[in-house]
């Protein structure tokens, strides 16, 4: 009876420890993160129903206008229309690509449905090249859960290279403000705590909490013996 | 034999209670044996080379806490190999010592031992055994050989080409794929090193190296150290090849060029996913050494300096995608470069440097000269696109994938046919890769349509060989897998039109958003209705399925009525406790009598394959200079042997 206590209180305590350790980052994140004035930031509920959020704060940014198409023979090049919104508060319809990221802080987003499979491919994938980084604020103990639905990104478009903790390069993010269901306009809560989710833990993701002021990838190679 | 693999245990306990008996131990011996891991000297050889081949002998010393291995050797048949052993500290009082590149001339099997010194003078030695295939010099040799790597695909991929291709008559194909054409068929197995299920590093790398190895690995053996760079090595035939013959070395694919197979042909790392130093290794050893002359596919993000938007390139040596920084002593046993940690390096340039002609499009490929001897072609940041889209895509359909950022990528069939005219060239003859990867990648999506396209795409690839071999008759062709993917079955035709699945398969329930197929209308079995035993067509009910081409060679709709279906046995849905059956006779869903053991499939989790590899043999077909040595069933490693005989002793 002891031991079955022990087994239940262990895990909980676990999750404590590590929505700790998120608690303490989240302030600096939450910092970096915030290039505008709180209130600023609120949704305007003024000729909406209660539950709906207003994006006319936000400029309209489709997938296809972030680079130039079709490719040059090498990199790829923003358009203008990215480079004179870069730094600004965007929008963006599109989908969580399914899978998960050591980083609870991201998750993937793509114009239409995709899935990518992490652990058989790693870097060597099919996503499309107008891939953006949702970048959002840290909760302790939570990290972005897949959903399909269809959704409204509302933020501030970031464009450049950054590594991020799976190794990946990112070149465009968006640091997430609002986060709405496309059909209804209405908030959605993607973050939902560790302890529930049970596929990111059997997939071995691993939850790590960047450091402040660090992008260094994850020390995979322990990961490959 | 497992009396004498405990032994080793019982030492080692007595070790913990009784500290004057302590002493160091190795705790592996490279290359892999049953002798040293279970005492088993007999067949099979794990570990198996062709005379000269060059591999690393590599062991772990598990010192006494607070001693360190000051020295070690290796003996061969018992005399000591002459070389530098490199003793490295690998933590908790473990040590790395390796020699690098050694290599044997003379046929047979041969014992090989390791002897650490630890610092108090203590010894530790452990013994294993490796063989060393001897080649026969016997008719005529080939000048060429080509690999046709259809990632994943084994005879139901290959079943459903050919109905979908050809078509089926009263019980006949109308038509055999090409690469039914090839005379000659065996069947190979496909364990890795650690698992019955491989995945697409050992799976090829075993066709440029002769051995096994750890999943996720290219070119090496498994080691005990964090390093994705140092893992004793293999040497590749394409390497093997251009050193003793001067041939040219080809890779081709449909993916990323880092991706596991086109990277099991010239890379050595532990790590297949381990991008920037995989791509570098193209240019510092590939080039330098294995004598690379053409590679094509996709994976241009690696290639580009970081910084430019779209580049991969990974600023460490350690994280998913590293860059490649080997060890001093194995760049300067092996005579390769030791690679640096250059994230802005410009490979499109290196290569371009290095004599390559670049080819970012089908375009700029195809005006290629017949005088070119070096081709890069990227085409894509990452994997290319499928046949399916980039077919829908010539026909004016939408773009779909990446193909709007990409409008002009190459077929398979026109990778492989450039290939060949630039390999030619060379006039000591060539290894050339070719590999469909997307049959793969696909079926794990459980996308039937695309991977069944893709096989066809690949089908007309091997045709192009084939055209080539009829011209080159001293040329091998070899056409296989590197594992099965999938558990794909083709178990039967839709009993209905397009149209009507369309309808049904779009049809709103009563409350008018949700599908009918999601219990829109109240009624849990509407889609089992509508959509299973209501399309399902089974036996009889199958029939032909009828698809027709169009000119361009590939399908003009893959959603014909009445079309073929495929199920997924790895790993689908069902009623499955695991455990054998007590009555015969009883169906899943009777056996479930609590109705608490429903199997939502094993590989089901976000970031994981909705479908998987399976243990399933793979075929082969050869044909061309030497294919007769593939008939039977074997081990996927034997497939580098005959080949190699047939290339350095001929074959009547």
């Amino acid at each position: 009876m002891l031991l079955k206590s022990f087994t239940f209180i262990l895990p909980l305590a676990f999750f404590g420890f590590i929505g700790t350790i998120a608690w303490l980052n989240q302030g600096v994140k939450a910092n970096s993160l915030s290039k505008e004035e709180p209130s600023k930031r609120q949704p305007s509920v003024v000729a909406a129903p209660v539950d709906q959020l207003d994006f006319t704060d936000y400029a309209p940014l489709k997938f296809e206008e972030i680079f130039v198409t079709p490719a040059g023979p090498k990199g790829l090049e923003y358009t203008a229309k990215a480079n004179e919104l870069k730094g600004k508060r965007v929008h963006m319809d599109g989908f969580m690509v399914k899978h998960f990221n050591d980083d609870p802080q991201l998750f993937m987003f793509t114009a239409l449905p995709t899935s990518h499979n992490s652990v058989e491919y790693g870097l060597a994938d099919s996503l499309p090249v107008s891939l953006v980084h949702v970048v959002m604020q840290v909760r302790p103990g939570d990290a972005p859960i897949w959903t399909p639905r269809r959704l409204t990104i509302a933020g501030t478009l970031e464009l450049g290279s950054r590594q991020e903790m799976d190794g990946r390069v990112s070149h465009v993010r968006l640091l997430c403000d609002l986060v709405a269901d496309s059909k209804t306009q209405t908030a959605l809560e993607l973050r939902k705590p560790l302890a529930l989710q049970k596929d990111r833990r059997a997939m071995g993701a691993k939850t790590d909490f960047r450091l402040p002021q660090t992008n260094k990838p994850k020390d995979t190679s322990q990961l490959t013996q | 034999m497992k009396i004498t693999s405990k032994l080793p245990i019982y030492l080692a306990a007595a070790g913990l209670v009784t500290t004057s008996f302590a002493a160091p131990s190795v705790t592996r011996l490279n290359p892999p044996s049953a002798l040293f891991t279970d005492g088993d000297a007999m067949p099979p050889f794990i570990s198996r080379f062709v005379p000269g081949q060059r591999f690393d002998l590599q062991a772990t010393i598990q010192a006494d806490a607070g001693q360190t291995i000051t020295s070690a050797i290796f003996k061969v048949g018992g005399v000591t190999v002459p070389g530098t052993v490199t003793v490295t500290s690998i933590g908790s009082d473990k040590f790395n010592v390796v020699l690098r590149a050694y290599s044997n001339a003379v046929a047979g099997v041969k014992t090989v031992t390791v002897e650490a010194t630890q610092s108090n003078s203590l010894l530790a030695t452990a013994s294993g055994n490796f063989e060393i295939v001897g080649i026969t010099t016997v008719g005529r040799k080939a000048k060429n050989i080509i690999y046709l790597i259809g990632d994943g695909m084994s005879l139901a991929h290959r079943t459903a080409a050919r109905i979908v291709t050809n078509g089926i008559t009263m019980g006949k194909a109308n038509a055999a794929l090409a690469m039914d054409k090839l005379p000659v068929t065996g069947i190979l197995n496909t364990p890795s090193l650690n698992s019955i299920i491989t995945d697409s590093a050992p799976g090829a790398a075993c066709y440029s190296v002769g051995n096994k190895s750890n999943n996720g690995q290219e070119g090496v053996f498994p080691d005990d150290t964090t390093d994705k760079w140092d893992n004793p090595r293999v040497e590749h035939m394409g390497n093997y090849l251009a050193r003793t013959q001067g041939k040219a070395l080809g890779i081709v694919t449909t993916a990323d060029v880092e991706d596991a197979t086109p990277g099991s042909f010239s890379a050595h790392t532990q790590d297949r996913g381990a991008g920037t130093g995989i791509v570098d290794m193209y240019l510092d050893e590939g080039v330098a050494n294995h004598n690379l002359r053409v590679l094509l596919g996709g994976g241009r993000k690696w290639f580009i300096p970081s910084g430019s938007a779209g580049s991969g390139r990974v600023n460490s040596t350690t994280a998913a995608g590293a860059d490649a920084v080997l060890p001093a002593e194995l760049a300067t046993g092996w005579g390769v470069s030791a690679g640096a940690l250059d994230p802005t390096r410009d490979l499109i340039a290196g290569f371009v440097s290095a004599g390559f002609t670049y080819a970012p499009d089908s375009t700029t490929l195809n005006g290629v000269s017949s005088a070119t001897t070096k081709l890069l072609g990227l085409f894509n940041t990452g994997n290319m696109d499928v046949s399916l889209d980039k077919i829908a895509e010539r026909r004016g359909g939408t773009s779909v994938g990446t193909v709007a950022t990409f409008p002009d990528q190459p077929l398979l069939e026109e990778m492989t046919e450039k290939a060949l005219q630039v390999l030619k060239n060379n006039t000591q003859g060539f290894v050339l890769m070719v590999e469909a990867a997307s049959i793969d990648k696909q079926a794990h999506n459980m996308d039937t349509e695309r991977f069944v396209h893709d096989t066809i795409e690949f089908d007309r690839s091997v045709q192009k060989c084939i055209d080539f071999q009829v011209a080159n008759p001293d040329t091998l062709i070899i056409v296989t897998a590197d594992h099965e993917c999938a558990g794909v079955a083709i178990f039967g035709a839709s009993l209905v039109t397009n149209t009507e699945l369309v309808t049904r398969s779009t049809a709103l329930g009563t409350d008018g958003v949700a599908g009918v197929v999601n219990g829109g209308t109240g009624t849990a079995t509407d889609g089992q209705k509508t959509l299973r035993t209501g399309v399902a067509g089974i036996y009889d009910n199958a029939a032909f399925p009828i698809y027709t081409n169009n000119a361009d060679g590939y399908p003009a709709t893959m959603d014909p009525d009445r079309k073929m279906l495929i199920g997924y046995g790895g790993n689908g849905d069902r009623y499955e406790d695991w455990r054998q059956n007590p009555n015969p006779g009883v169906n899943p869903d009777v056996r479930d009598t609590a109705g608490d053991f429903f199997i939502t499939g094993q590989a089901a989790g976000t970031g994981n394959s909705t479908a998987v590899h399976t243990a399933a043999d793979i075929p082969l077909s050869a044909g061309g200079r030497g294919a007769s040595l593939f008939t039977g069933t074997m081990d996927n490693t034997e497939v580098f042997f005959k080949a190699m005989q047939v290339l350095i002793g001929g074959a009547k």
